[in-house]
């Protein structure tokens, strides 16, 4: 592995690689590749790299042999490892043991809360701050797409019944939106129909919670769908 | 603590605004005024009193409330019609839900009976209706097959021997990454419950040119060697179970040493584990400066995990230990202040930054939630204010003309802006009467139904507003008075057909602005007073003299004298007699003056007039020898100087005035406050007339009158306690102290003082006259 910086043909990955990055990075690949010229990947500001950028790199790495990867960051470097993974295809380069955390960047995850009701977004927010999360609130469905508008936030968690717009819409509407179509969506209602769950399943929410909720299980929870 | 008691706070005041919404969506659902809206109203209103409810572990009133959000989710969906049965039904569970919530609010246990009958009847309505989601009550109903609740304290990960294995297949699908679940988190978090053997198959993965960015294609087979329950493990996959093939099969019970593992690991991989860290670890360094985490592999990795377990632990035995003690001292400020409590943003600069955040894209809010004690304290500082006023207008009054021109006039200004300021206070303050206006329709609801009367209750000028400490005390009153129309105002509806009346009796509550006052009317069309059973038992009781002529209007005021009860028998609606005389302290506790009209088989009237303010009220300075009161401009119905010649001599009082013919006892201030007048002619004093209510008039005799000044109420029984004849305190222009008289304690003083006041005053007028000519 040479540290080539200035190098022709190198190109910077960015530090977040989630599914919202995927179609571009695509499309990059796409267009560097259909020149035949090699392509250098440094990867030394990769902090988040999901599944499916996993796959992108994966299958360029196979299909064209003149893409390396270089300076490969932690968070680059351990996804590959936890998915048993590695970009190395004829080295002998493969690894496991490494359990080192992904970068934990020191900026707070931030969730928005909605509900319509104080007393379900104050415990939010009394549980979620307590545990180091930047809150955002909102009180109805419209409010809550309002107070995103093109904001990133690490986690949405809805009610589902709800004045104005249902949580069922605001995923719909969210799933929709190319910022956030990437963004882990949790229901929190007091629901507990299998219907309703699949219908919120449908529309796209990453997952279920009844209530009332149990703090632990709720930072558990979050913690799992957004590490 | 104090958060989680703010907290509980704030869910009684949403849970007041959310019953309230209830009751005025089913009512207008059964009078078939609803929009489409409304039902969805409702039960979200329901649903969120539930949800609250939940959180501070009030389980009989979650049970209750899911019941009934069940059946209005039937009516929601349109599976069952709103008949006026059905929404009778609603309405009797909205009343046991408010009575629950009032019970949970006291701190008290829910007795399991409460709301039995009402719930066994909503759950017919489900069974009937072949609504088929009888779903057991359980509000923490995690049974769904993709719902697993994550034990936290089992990620407290075991070091020593790994007792289970799992062999595991799992193949994301589509949907998956679609609803933003990512395979790397899951299996991480797979890989925190034990030693993870992973084998990625990625044969699937195409070439580049033919990849879809948002498409899986590469499945996991692998060992999982754990301490964690088969749950744990489902539990990790909660969310994805149908969007991904998945395999979980225990392969070892015993404590399977590596070496013995079914699932071969990848051809050399031991080794290039080795081989493979060191280089990575180079490569680490180079790139990541500082990177400490690298050199703490392994458990290093539970570590930030575990310190967040902290924190959330507390945080939940703090939750959980908030039943009793939580309540209690919620109750303690109840009663000094707000009976729904304003709420008070409890996270503070938190709240406010994140508002700041979201709010951006959104139009200003239009209305804001302050703290009322913050209000409060604006209130008195205008009070303050307007002293401040008067006393510099004293000091300008005694300057020289030349100095005082100018100042004079700026005086004004601050005098003219002092006054709007106040206004504008107050109406911060003020509150539309319609939160204890809202209050009846139920109480009418369940007292027709006790008394098997038909009664039904309409409202006007619930919007009226005035300020939230009379709205508070507005309630007991207003009970009562609608309690006794329809225990003892409106007849049954036997009786009424036979007066040829319709079958439904009606009372009116209304609300309006009048001269500065809010009056408040409550008309029913009973039967009314019947006056000769009153006078009758009036006299039996000696409340009345028994030569004494009374005119109706003076017999139905008997009602209001203390230990009058008319009802043949004690009902345990209306209690026992002690009824409209409190009502009337109540009332001119508040300033306010009660009075009454009925018409025998037509109904009866009853006004209340109230001050729209307690803080600040127009009154008129007196003197009294060397001291200095005030009187309530509201209870002076006129001042004079009389002749002599207008004063007649009657055995056992002061005298009696004659006044346009008709007779008002003369109380002398001095006599009743104990403080030497220096007025002994009455010609040379002054006579205020005032009117204590009930129609009573007595003339209050004074020394001098100093001029109408607006006076901002201080209570001195706070400090002091009370003081009989005294209202409260006020500081005048000069900064002295003036004591606000109680006209009404006055009168009854002056009755003690002398028997035949009593008889003089209440209305008894012309029989005195009678004897004395």
């Amino acid at each position: 592995m040479s540290a080539t910086t200035e190098l022709e043909g190198t190109v910077k990955l960015p530090a977040v690689l989630d599914l919202a990055a995927a179609e571009s990075l695509l499309t990059m690949f796409h267009q560097r590749l259909a020149a035949g010229e090699p392509l250098r990947l440094d990867a030394s500001e990769v902090e988040t790299l999901t599944l499916p950028c996993i796959q992108i790199i994966l299958a360029a790495i196979r299909t064209y042999d003149q893409v390396t990867i270089e300076i490969p960051s932690i968070g680059f470097a351990s996804a590959f490892s936890d998915l048993g993974l590695t970009w190395e295809q004829e080295r002998d380069e493969s690894n496991d043991a490494d359990k080192a955390q992904t970068d934990e960047s020191s900026m707070p995850k931030k969730i928005l809360t909605i509900d319509d009701s104080k007393t379900m977004r104050d415990m939010l927010m009394l549980t979620l701050a307590h545990a180091g999360f930047e809150v955002l609130q909102a009180v109805d469905g419209q409010d809550g797409i309002d107070v995103l508008g093109d904001q990133r936030v690490d986690v949405v968690i809805t009610d589902i019944n709800m004045p104005k717009m249902d949580g069922y819409e605001v995923i719909r509407c969210l799933r929709k939106s190319p910022v956030h179509k990437s963004t882990p969506i949790l229901v929190l209602t007091t629901e507990s129909d299998t219907e309703k769950k699949n219908l919120a399943r449908e529309a796209g929410a990453t997952g279920w919670m009844v209530k009332p909720f149990d703090p632990e299980r709720l930072i558990a929870t979050i913690r799992k769908v957004s590490p | 603590m104090t958060n989680l008691d703010e907290l509980k706070r704030t869910f009684f005041e949403e849970c007041n605004e959310l019953l309230q919404e209830i009751e005025t969506g089913l009512t207008d659902m059964r009078e078939g005024t609803g929009s489409e809206d409304t039902v969805h109203a409702v039960f979200r209103g329901v649903h969120s009193v539930k949800g609250g409810a939940g959180i501070f572990g009030f389980e009989l009133l979650v049970e209750f409330a899911h019941v009934f959000e069940t059946v209005l989710d039937a009516v929601r969906q349109g599976s069952m019609e709103s008949t006026s049965e059905v929404v009778d039904v609603l309405l009797a569970a909205s009343d046991v839900l408010s009575d629950m919530v009032t019970l949970a609010r006291a701190g008290e246990p829910i007795p399991v009976e409460l709301g039995a009958e009402c719930r066994a009847s909503l759950e017919r309505l489900i069974g009937l209706e072949g609504g088929a989601k009888s779903e057991g009550p359980a509000p923490a109903d995690f049974a769904g097959i993709d719902f697993v609740p994550i034990r936290a304290d089992d990620f407290e990960e075991p070091t020593e021997e790994l007792k289970t294995s799992y062999a595991i297949t799992f193949r994301p699908k589509p949907e998956m990454l679609k609803n933003a679940n990512e395979p790397l988190y899951i299996i991480r978090e797979l890989r925190r419950l034990g030693e993870l053997d992973l084998v990625a198959e990625t044969d699937a993965l195409p070439p580049l040119p033919e990849l879809q960015p948002d498409h899986p294609y590469i499945g996991w087979t692998g060992t999982l060697r754990t301490n964690a329950s088969r749950q744990d493990i489902d539990a990790v996959f909660e969310f994805v179970v149908g969007d991904c093939q998945l395999e979980i099969v225990e392969i070892a019970g015993a404590s399977a040493p590596v070496a013995d593992e079914p699932i071969p690991l990848v051809p050399g991989m031991e080794d290039a584990v080795t081989s493979a860290v060191q280089p990575i670890a180079a490569a680490i360094s180079s790139a990541v400066s500082g990177s400490a985490r690298a050199d703490e592999p392994g458990s290093g990795r539970m570590s930030p995990a575990r310190s967040q377990h902290q924190p959330a632990k507390t945080g939940v035995s703090a939750l959980m230990s908030s039943d009793a003690p939580g309540a209690r001292t919620m109750e303690a400020p109840q009663e000094k202040a707000p009976e729904r409590p304003q709420a008070v943003d409890m996270f503070g600069e938190a709240a406010e930054t994140n508002t700041a955040n979201s709010m951006v894209a959104k139009p200003a809010a239009t209305t804001t939630r302050v703290d009322l004690e913050k209000i409060d304290r604006v209130v008195n500082l205008v009070g303050e204010l307007v002293i401040a006023q008067a006393m510099l207008g004293q000091v300008v009054q005694g300057l020289p003309e030349d100095v005082s021109g100018q100042l004079t006039q700026a005086l004004d200004e601050v005098i003219h802006h002092t006054r709007e300021l106040k206004d504008r206070v107050m109406s911060m303050r003020a509150q539309p009467v319609s939160s204890v206006f809202r209050r009846m329709p139920r109480l009418v609801r369940e007292l027709s139904m006790k008394t098997a009367k038909k009664v039904r209750i309409e409202m006007s000028g619930e919007n009226t507003e005035v300020d939230r400490t009379i709205v508070e005390r507005l309630s007991d009153p207003l009970t009562h008075i609608i309690r006794n129309a329809v225990d003892h105002g409106i007849e049954t509806p036997s009786d009424r057909l036979a007066a040829g009346k319709s079958e439904e009796g009606m009372i009116h509550l209304a609300a309006d602005h009048r001269g500065g006052r809010i009056v408040i009317e409550i008309r029913d069309d009973g039967a009314g007073i019947d006056h000769e059973r009153v006078l009758k038992k009036a006299r039996e009781k000696g409340l009345v003299d028994p030569e004494a002529q009374l005119t109706d209007d003076e017999i139905s005021n008997l009602i209001f004298l203390p230990g009058f009860s008319t009802a043949e028998t004690i009902s345990d609606i209306s209690g026992r007699g002690v009824g409209m005389d409190v009502v009337r302290r109540n009332i001119q506790d508040l300033g306010g003056r009660i009075s009454l009209k009925s018409q025998r088989g037509r109904g009866m009237t009853i006004q209340l007039a109230l001050p729209l303010t307690l803080a600040v009220m127009d009154g008129m300075v007196i003197k009294c020898g060397r001291e200095t009161y005030v009187t309530p401009m509201s209870s002076i119905v006129e001042c004079l100087r009389p002749a002599r010649s207008d004063v007649h001599k009657l055995l056992g009082t002061r005298g009696m005035l004659q006044l346009r013919g008709n007779l008002v006892p003369i109380v002398h201030l001095g006599d009743l406050l104990d403080v030497a007048s220096e007025v002994n002619d009455l010609a040379d004093g002054v006579v205020i007339i005032t009117e204590a209510g009930e129609g009573t008039r007595f003339g209050l005799v004074v020394d001098e009158l100093c001029g109408h000044q607006q006076v901002v109420i201080k209570s001195i029984e706070e400090s002091y306690g009370a003081v009989p004849g005294i209202a409260a305190a006020t500081i005048l222009g000069n900064g002295r102290v003036a004591f606000i008289l109680d006209v009404e304690k006055l009168s009854d003083l002056a009755a003690d003082s002398s028997p035949q006041f009593t008889a003089a005053s209440s209305g008894a007028a012309s029989a005195a006259a009678a004897t004395m000519n």
